[in-house]
């Protein structure tokens, strides 16, 4: 059970194509940068006519950066929409969230509610409902690479299936400033194999 | 060795600084929230500052080159309305609040240091994280940029001074005030604004953030704004109407180009953070629900309308620092910017429009609709075209010709290295997915402190070195310039290249307990305290060389823009306006405001000043009186403050328009299409409304948001409001209009009583429009409905109150046009304040429309 979440692959084939075109883009201008400093250091005249075709070489630059950013902003929209569409092929388990100053409320479909922990099943696609009781917060799971904003009258949603079985202090944190508690506003993940968490889940039912 | 004679200035600098600097860290350290312990640690560092400022009023040290002032010094720097002194009083301001900022970021590094650590508390921290952002944007970045728009803008256009000196000081002592205020508020109970420089409702409502100090912090905001807004449309008349003849647009220098593009964006940006602060106020002061009522999207309304501004923003705060980029860099590679006509349309059009339609990028993980994320998304990955291709437009005119490295080049450079970084990293946080592990994280504290703390500290740096020579006559120090270079360069990236690491630790926390995210603190912190400690190199060497600089020649970089050819006058004479030196003029003035014959100083080097001390009086009576207000939500004990406040800007207001104004005729003719028809104070009020539009189009936007979100408590038509009593007062409103068109056109014809006698016309009927309006008030109060009844009654009275308030302002404009008329002020070829008037009467009477139409007909 080794793989990834499918949230963490997604954010990464993003991330990695974003990469190697922030690093070549990096490159070339330092690259040029330098250049034209190395070049015009031995340059012994001051009075420089200055660069011809202006104009055009602008314009070459828009055309090439178009390209380059229309090819980002694909790649950008299909992980988007695989972040935003939680998959259909997996047994799923729908946890509504309460934020609030200070702390995460889960509430699990028999009623079985949590403050400081929330335990899931692996290989299963989580779904969180969040939503605030007093001041803006958001929910965010790094190892998922997942946020959602929890805002006062609003529901919002965000979706991970984790693929490996653990206990995870801290690993919901909340990433708005709501107030002086902010620093503590975490939770830990706790993530069963589905067989143990129908057990856990029994014990924990409505009561 | 220090002479004898400067022994005892020089400690009595260090010793009131060090007090202060003492008194400040055990006011954070022991953090009291007593009134008595926050009120004493008040005066303690008042009289410290005190102190401090005795020095520099007996010493100057500062000003060693300037021009000589006929006169008392202290009534000069109060009094001045000169383009260069209000310029200088702008950069050493904002340095000294970069100084506050950075003594804040320093104390929020040494909490961060090491996990867990205790040094500051909770409250102290968020405080300091909320005035640290806000007041390094808001009161070091743009002030700094906008000290050098004074000072070089009207070189560059070979003009006198800006369209409006006087409003110029005004929004310069306006800004102090505001700061004044911001600093205040950390005395007051509830401390200083600590939501965070972005002020999320409902966080920043009374309910979770109590007391008059965040009210007074909102108030230090507001005020700000409405310094920039003053200063906003001052710039852009200056640019358009004062440029001389030969400065054409296409000979227009980049520094300027780039001034006018920010100026146009802030005048669309700051309207809407004005309107949405002003309904922060006024929920915190009068009880309105717009960001509590979570039915209304208290919420979600606070983002977008902060966004709308706070996006453009980022860039208000980064073009006068491209702008400097864009003259330096030629300059020092002895070439011309590459494809300049170019250049500009790129940065037109990332001003406009797509500046201010990619807000939403900062509400990817809120509930708004998936396609408007894309929209946003496709909008901000298109926004870095254009950054892009101005950038390599810079550093293409590296390639022009030999290429000399002294301090400004080398800041220059030092900018675009860093803008590389941050730009890249921005088009990760422009895709949605990518920005699920970013948001609200320190990824985006690094990447926006490589384009704010990088690119444009550097931008504005190097503009420092660079005009140095320009405004002091003397050359810095070439050896400590490099230097501070050097050492700032690397230590910025230091500071902030770790927190790309720490990424995934949230942002805004004062405290962490994960052992990995340790060491890049660690790092950070060591950082800051030497990013820091250098910029003691940037004023030694400011300080020393403005006093002992070898004298400078009159265009050292050899850049043969105008502002380096103009001439500077040694010797100044505070002449016109109120309290002038001289109460008659002792001179004869010709062309261009110089001076031929004084009685005893030498002819050709003098120049007549025109001053007043209105805008210090002004800005201290709004104080006051804001001051008094956020009290008021604690006490009664404002009242006094308010009562003093108000009472002082109504006595400066007076003196305001009975001064002699003695901005002449001649100055009145410059102009190009499309203006040439439009006289300076006209095109003044035209970009003013241009502003009060956003501000009304916000207000009413936020008015249809809330019903939308909530559209159970809105009465019917006529159940809340007799459409019949708001029929005619429409009615009465309108037909104002007519009788300010009248009065005019009876000006035109050349008859004052025909003008007096319509302007007493409309101002009668303004003021029943006033008077029914209020009735309706007492009538609704009388029934129990209350501003925070609900939604509905929140957003009218709000409404209603600002459009009110504007009539107010109407009636008594008309007030002193009326007496200006009877005695004589106003005449057939001088009547452009009726002309003006009447362009601002009629907005205000086609916005009733909207708002009747929205209150009472739907
Ligand atoms: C031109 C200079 C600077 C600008 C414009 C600037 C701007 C900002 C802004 C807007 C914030 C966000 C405040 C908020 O979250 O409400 C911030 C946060 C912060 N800044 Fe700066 N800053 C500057 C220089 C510095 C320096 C020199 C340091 C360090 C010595 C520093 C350290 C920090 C820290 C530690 C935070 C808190 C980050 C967080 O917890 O979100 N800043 N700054
Ligand atoms: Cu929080
Ligand atoms: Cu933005």
């Amino acid at each position: 059970m080794a793989t990834l979440p499918p949230t963490v692959l997604n954010w990464q084939s993003v991330f990695n194509m974003y990469l190697v075109l922030g690093v070549s883009g990096a490159i070339f201008a330092y690259g040029l940068m330098f250049f034209y400093i190395l070049n015009g250091r031995r340059k012994s005249s001051t009075g420089g006519m200055g660069v011809r075709g202006g104009g055009r070489g602008n314009l070459l630059t828009l055309i090439v950066v178009t390209g380059i950013v229309i090819a980002a902003f694909i790649a950008g929209v299909e992980g988007n929409s695989f972040m935003w569409n939680s998959p259909q092929n997996l047994p799923t388990l729908t946890i509504t969230v309460h934020a609030y100053q200070w702390g995460w409320n889960f509430t699990y479909p028999n009623g079985y509610t949590s403050t400081d922990t929330l335990t899931v099943p692996a290989n299963t696609t989580v779904i969180l409902n969040v939503t605030s009781e007093d001041v803006f917060h958001d929910l965010g799971i790094p190892m998922f690479d997942v946020k959602a904003d929890a805002i006062p009258g609003q529901w919002d949603a965000l979706w991970f299936v984790a693929t490996q079985t653990g206990i995870y202090p801290y690993a919901i944190r909340c990433y708005e400033l709501c107030g002086v508690g902010h620093a503590y506003m975490t939770a830990n993940l706790t993530v069963l194999t589905p067989s143990e968490f129908s057990f856990w889940y029994a014990h924990h039912g409505s009561t | 060795m220090l002479e004898r004679k400067r022994l005892y200035p020089t400690l009595w600098f260090a010793l009131s600084v060090v007090a202060l600097g003492v008194t400040s860290v055990a006011m954070v350290v022991f953090n009291h929230s007593g009134m008595v312990a926050r009120l004493t640690y008040a005066e303690l560092l008042i009289v410290w500052a005190g102190l401090l400022l005795v020095y520099f009023i007996v010493e100057r040290p500062f000003i060693g080159s300037l021009p000589k002032t006929v006169g008392s010094w202290t009534k000069r720097w109060l009094t001045t309305t000169n383009h260069k002194d209000i310029g200088l009083l702008y950069i050493v301001t904002s340095l000294f609040f970069a100084f506050v900022g950075g003594a804040l970021a320093e104390l929020m590094r040494t909490q961060l240091m090491v996990p867990d650590n205790k040094f500051l508390t909770p409250i102290a921290y968020n405080q300091a994280v909320t005035i640290h952002g806000l007041v390094m944007v808001l009161w070091f970045l743009s002030p700094l940029a906008f000290g050098f728009a004074n000072y070089i803008v009207p070189l560059q256009i070979r003009a006198k001074d800006l369209a409006f000196p006087r409003l110029n000081a005004l929004s310069y002592w306006l800004y102090l005030a505001s700061g004044v205020a911001a600093a205040l508020a950390f005395f007051l109970p509830g401390g200083n604004l600590n939501g965070g420089w972005t002020f999320y409702a409902p966080l920043s409502s009374s309910q979770f953030m109590p007391g008059p100090g965040p009210t007074l912090g909102l108030m230090g905001a507001l005020m700000l704004i409405a310094s920039v807004t003053i200063s906003t449309v001052n710039f852009l008349v200056t640019i358009v109407w004062l440029r001389a003849p030969e400065i054409t647009w296409a000979k227009l220098p980049m520094f300027s180009w780039f001034i006018l593009i920010t100026v146009i964006q802030m005048l669309l940006a700051f309207p809407a953070l004005f309107g949405a602060m002003l309904m922060l106020a006024v929920d915190r002061i009068a009880g309105t629900l717009y960001f509590t009522s979570v039915s209304g999207g208290a919420a979600l309304l606070w983002d977008n309308m902060f966004w709308f501004f706070g996006h453009p923003e980022v860039y208000i705060v980064l073009l006068p620092a491209l702008g400097v980029l864009a003259e330096v860099v030629p300059v020092f590679s002895g070439s011309t910017l590459y494809g300049r006509r170019s250049v500009l349309i790129a940065v037109f059009a990332l001003a406009l429009p797509l500046g201010m339609l990619v807000w939403g990028h900062h509400m990817y993980m809120t509930t708004i609709p998936d396609v408007e994320k894309e929209v946003f998304e496709f909008g901000t990955d298109a926004i870095s075209i254009p950054f892009i291709v101005t950038i390599f437009a810079v550093i293409r005119t590296l390639g022009g010709g030999r290429v000399r490295l002294s301090t400004p080049m080398l800041f220059a450079l030092g900018a675009i290295s860093v803008f590389i970084l941050g730009g890249i990293t921005g088009l990760f946080l422009a895709a949605p997915v990518l920005d699920a592990a970013y948001r609200g994280s320190y990824f985006v504290v690094a990447h926006f402190h490589y384009i704010m703390a990088g690119t444009t500290m550097f931008g504005l740096f190097s503009a420092l070195y660079y005009w140095f020579p320009r405004m002091t006559g003397r050359m810095y120090d070439e050896a400590l310039g490099k230097a501070h270079f050097a050492l700032t360069f690397v230590a910025l990236n230091i500071t902030y290249f770790p927190m790309f690491i720490v990424g995934e630790m949230p942002r805004r926390i004062f405290t962490y307990n994960v052992e990995s995210w340790g060491l890049p603190n660690f790092v950070a912190t060591i950082g800051a305290y030497v990013l820091g400690l250098v910029q003691v190199l940037l004023v030694y060497n400011l300080v020393k060389s403005s006093v002992r600089g070898p004298r400078a020649p009159a265009d050292p970089w050899g850049a043969g823009t105008p502002e380096w050819s103009a001439e500077e006058p040694t010797t100044v004479v505070l002449g016109v306006g109120s309290n002038p030196i001289h109460k008659s003029s002792p001179t004869t003035p010709t062309e261009g405001g110089r001076v031929a014959q004084v009685e005893r100083y030498p002819p050709s080097l003098v120049v007549l000043e025109h001053v007043s001390i209105r805008p210090v009086t002004l800005s201290v009576g709004v104080l006051l009186s804001l001051l008094g207000l956020a009290l008021l939500d604690y006490d009664r004990f404002g009242l006094p403050f308010v009562a003093l406040g108000v009472a002082t800007v109504v006595y400066a207001l007076l003196g305001w328009v009975l001064d002699p104004s003695g901005e002449g005729e001649a100055d009145r003719l410059v102009g190009a299409w499309p203006f040439d028809r439009i006289s300076k104070i006209k095109l003044g009020v035209w970009a003013f409304l241009l502003s009060e539009i956003i501000l009304f189009g916000g207000v009413l936007t936020a008015d249809a948001y809330v019903r939308m979100s909530d559209p159970s408590v809105w009465p019917a038509p006529g159940t809340l409001h007799p459409i019949s009593l708001g029929a005619i007062s429409t009615f009465i409103l309108l037909s104002s209009s007519p009788a300010a068109y009248m009065a005019l056109s009876s000006i035109r014809r050349g008859s004052v009583r025909g003008m007096v006698g319509w302007l007493s016309v409309a101002l009668a009927l303004g003021a029943a429009f006033d008077s029914i309006e209020f009735y309706e008030w007492g009538q609704l109060f009388s029934k129990g409905l209350m501003p925070w009844t609900n939604n509905a009654l929140s957003a009218y009275y709000f409404t209603v109150g600002l459009h009110a308030t504007h009539v107010l302002i109407g009636l008594i404009i008309m007030g002193y046009l009326i007496t200006r008329g009877l005695s004589g002020g106003i005449t057939q070829r001088n009547h452009e304040a009726v002309e003006a008037f009447g362009i601002f009467w009629s907005f205000v009477d086609a916005v009733w429309v909207f708002i009747f139409a929205f209150f009472f007909l739907l």
